[in-house]
């Protein structure tokens, strides 16, 4: 049985207020909401930051080269020189029937996955990042819609997590995260 | 025969009703062979279950006690002779009272051809014993003439006539009323319509509509290889010997499937599987290994699916404990097979080429096979593989407006055979067996693109198809003991050639790109009846066409459509496929991600017929078209039910044809398409 947490993570009211401004344009419609292109146009409208000294702002697109193996995906060089290093990435919390404690897995868009139904079958994405959240361990992260900026350590490699899947890309989330955006959005923290 | 079908309806309404009341308690609820004897109390034709002699099936029943009581025994008797074989009473946990069980006797075959009936009796905890009854078919195979040694279907995936149509019009050419050439499916001996309904649908999926021709038996939709039942588990239902488990043990033969969709998918399949879940992949692809190469000989598997031949530690695996196989010991010792682990882990192509298959990626590496293969995989993609327009487009260089590069690299997969190659590659391997060989060949996207409304992308697929058929013509031309069946599981998407534009390319353009709607794209570009004349497009040197967008193209329109856009153009880029690995990232994230996000800018919005939570186009339940060439062709004519397309190959195969059925058509047939 897993506790639920009030755990206030990184959502910024700010930041989802310039993800529908984002939204609102033309071409957004043809798009679909897509945290790396999200990330792309709020830079460019100064609603995002660039990533603070000593973090890197990484997209989902870095994680797996292209085109594919002869066998499975392969990192990038770029998130193979950021293993173990601070980065900050924005991405959509995925929605689970049957979330668990202390992790929570951030997807390149929004999507659901039904684990009470059809188990860890699901169309999630290879590149999804799986984030650890060491102070909340045994808490479950209640579902926050839209966009979150989060910043950790990378970690890299295959892991099996506690509900059995096994992750390729970690972010073990900052205990306070630093996370700067410009106004009118405003930095929110993991603390309590 | 009217009266017939509102007579069997009622039928099953009083057998429901009565369940629990009139009828002692217990009660038998499901009875399995399937049979209309059974499920309305009416005996005769058409029987539901027919089988080969010798082909193994299981048997069950589904036995719902009173409350408080438990089922303590039970037996099967056939023509009222107690079945062999230890009964085993399977708990049931869907949707089924308390105590529910399922007696059930494996592998069993007979003979004698002819109608049997098959009755259960069981024993309840308190006494009371409860029976019912049911009947099957042993189908007669005669024996006279010569075999087909090698048996090719050709499947098209959710191809109806239209798609046929449409497709030669737009390859061959047709003028002054006459094709100028046939396509290769139309240049062959013989033709039959197939009705297409599952066991529980006047619409089938492509499970069950594929699992009739490997099978010879309905199933529910979603399943194949297997009757229905009253357990959540994927892989123990009734069971039912496929044609290559069939063939391998009666004659030796060999199996290959080859398909452009991901190998899990459900036509493949239901060439190779036994499951209520045509979603289960891990288990899907573990048992291609485990009972496939074991049981059927499977020799050549080609296409794409690698994401469930990985192990889970490796990115882009999705094999899983939750959609894979263990089977139960009882039914594996019957059918002689292992029972399985769940091992998302498993490096299943390792195991493979542990077991000896060649393991190719792309097109290049097939090329490059050598001669001397006996055992070939060729995995050319995650999940689906690319359609015939974007892998042409692909091979042209053709980069879409706006990219940087074509789809196949967006895909990560920029070098992947077509299907005809694909077919050559498994031919030169299957025809080593002396004995014979079963192949399956899929063209999946003439269903997914029909699904998707997206006109260019399935006729090139049907084009693609065609030319593997004609792969497959040439291979039965040089060894005459094979038979050649064309055909589809189910039409896809109501398809039909409403008729031709009346305007050139250039106009078209302006007009998708002004926002006219309706007005500017139905009623001044849509050409009916004298209007359409002959649309008429180039074909380029590597045999498919210079351009889709042509000036008077040709116009498609779809009867099974959800609501879409439509502007009458060829779509740079395909819908997005969920099951891509690098879908939602930048570049997949730029394409359509459905049929209401594409071609928005002409603003003629097409209202569909089905439920807008579809998402896509339907199957339909229209009959489809079926031609064969080859030894055993002339067996197939007339109106013919899908399950008899089993009996009528498995005819050719075992028992022969005589010669006088051999005759080749009338030359004028050569002469006029």
């Amino acid at each position: 049985m897993t506790k639920s947490s009030s755990l206030p993570l990184i959502l910024n009211a700010g930041l989802l207020a310039g993800f529908l401004y984002i939204s609102t344009v033309a071409h957004a419609k043809n798009l679909g909401w897509n945290a790396d292109t999200l990330s792309q146009e709020l830079a460019a409208i100064k609603h995002l930051q660039p990533a603070p000294k000593g973090v890197t702002h990484l997209a989902f697109n870095e994680f797996f080269a292209s085109p594919i193996s002869s066998r499975g995906l392969e990192y990038t060089t770029t998130i193979k020189h950021l293993e173990g290093q601070r980065v900050r990435i924005l991405g959509f919390m995925v929605k689970q029937t049957r979330p668990s404690p202390g992790t929570i897995m951030l997807a390149p868009y929004a999507t659901t996955t039904h684990e009470g139904e059809y188990g860890l079958c699901d169309d999630l994405p290879p590149a999804t990042l799986f984030v650890h959240v060491p102070k909340y361990a045994d808490l479950a992260v209640p579902f926050t819609p839209g966009p979150l900026l989060l910043t950790g350590k990378l970690e890299l490699g295959p892991h099996q997590e506690p509900d059995g899947r096994v992750s390729h890309v970690r972010l073990v989330l900052d205990p306070e995260a630093d996370t700067t955006i410009s106004d009118p959005v405003k930095t929110a923290t993991t603390t309590n | 025969m009217k009266t017939r079908i509102t007579k069997i309806l009622v039928g099953t309404a009083l057998v429901a009703a009565s369940a629990a009341t009139a009828l002692a308690v217990p009660t038998v609820s499901r009875l399995t062979p399937p049979s209309l004897l059974f499920s309305t109390g009416e005996a005769g034709a058409p029987y539901i279950a027919r089988f080969l002699p010798g082909q193994r099936f299981d048997l069950q029943a589904t036995i719902r006690p009173d409350v408080g009581q438990t089922i303590t025994n039970a037996s099967f008797l056939i023509d009222n002779k107690p079945v062999t074989g230890s009964v085993t009473l399977i708990p049931c946990d869907l949707n089924v009272p308390a105590n529910t069980v399922a007696p059930t006797v494996r592998a069993v075959s007979l003979h004698r051809p002819g109608v049997h009936t098959l009755t259960i009796n069981a024993l309840q905890s308190d006494g009371q014993t409860v029976s019912a009854r049911g009947e099957f078919e042993i189908v007669s195979i005669e024996r006279n003439g010569r075999r087909a040694k090698n048996i090719i279907f050709m499947i098209g995936d959710g191809m109806g006539i239209a798609h046929r149509s449409a497709a030669r019009i737009m390859y061959k050419g047709v003028y002054m009323g006459k094709s100028l050439e046939p396509l290769e499916m139309d240049d062959m001996d013989a033709t039959a319509l197939v009705k297409t309904a599952s066991l529980n649908s006047i619409i089938t999926d492509s499970a069950p509509g594929a699992a009739c021709y490997s099978s010879g038996n309905k199933g529910n939709n979603n399943q194949q290889g297997v009757f229905p039942d009253d357990t959540t588990a994927n892989f123990d239902n009734p069971r039912i010997e496929l044609v290559g488990e069939y063939l391998a043990r009666t004659d030796g033969k060999s199996l290959g499937i080859v398909t452009t969709a991901d190998v899990f998918d459900a036509t493949p399949a239901a060439f190779g599987s036994h499951t209520q879940n045509r979603g289960a992949g891990t288990g899907i692809c573990d048992g291609y290994l485990d009972e496939q190469v074991a049981k059927a000989n499977l020799t050549v598997l080609l296409g794409g699916g690698r994401k469930w031949f990985l192990p889970n530690t490796t990115a882009g695996s999705a094999r899983s404990a939750a959609n894979d196989s263990v089977l139960s010991t009882e039914l594996a010792s019957a059918w002689g097979v292992a029972t399985g682990v769940s091992d998302p882990a498993r490096d299943l192509l390792a195991d493979f080429q542990t077991a000896g298959f060649t393991y190719t990626s792309n097109k290049t590496a097939l090329a490059a096979v050598p001669a001397t293969t006996t055992k070939l995989i060729g995995l050319f993609a995650l999940s689906n593989m690319n359609v015939a327009k974007d892998k042409i487009d692909g091979r042209r260089g053709v980069i879409p407006t706006g990219s940087t590069q074509s789809v196949v690299a967006d895909y990560g997969f920029p070098d992947q055979p077509l299907l005809d190659e694909m077919t050559t590659a498994a031919l030169r391997v299957l025809s080593k067996n002396r004995n014979g060989f079963v192949l399956m060949v899929e063209a999946a996207s003439i269903d997914k693109q029909a699904h998707n409304m997206d006109s260019e992308r399935w006729l090139l697929e049907t084009i693609e198809f065609d030319k593997a058929i004609g792969v497959a013509k040439k291979f039965a031309e040089k060894n005459n003991d094979t038979l050649v069946i064309v055909t589809a599981d189910h039409e896809c998407a109501g398809v039909n050639i409403i008729g031709a534009s009346t305007v050139t390319n250039a106009v078209l353009q302006a007009k998708a790109a002004q926002g006219g709607g309706a007005a500017a794209l139905r009623d001044s570009v849509v050409g009916v009846y004298d209007a359409a004349s002959f649309p008429s497009y180039s074909i380029a040197a590597d045999g498919y066409p210079v351009t889709t967008d042509i000036d008077y193209k040709m116009l498609i329109g779809y009867a099974g459509n959800t609501d879409r856009y439509e502007d009458w153009l060829t779509n740079p880029r395909p819908l997005r496929d969920s099951q891509q690995p690098f879908n939602g990232l930048a570049p997949l994230n730029t394409y359509p991600n459905g049929p209401l996000f594409r071609d928005t800018a002409g603003g003629f919005l097409i209202t569909g017929q089905v439920p807008l939570a579809a998402q896509s186009a339907v199957h339909t339940g229209s009959d489809i078209p079926l031609t064969a060439s080859g030894r055993g062709a002339s067996l197939f004519r007339g109106v013919v039910d899908n399950t008899d397309v089993f009996f009528l190959a498995m005819q050719a195969a075992i028992g022969g044809v005589n010669s006088d059925d051999e005759r080749p058509r009338h030359p004028m047939f050569h002469q006029q398409h």
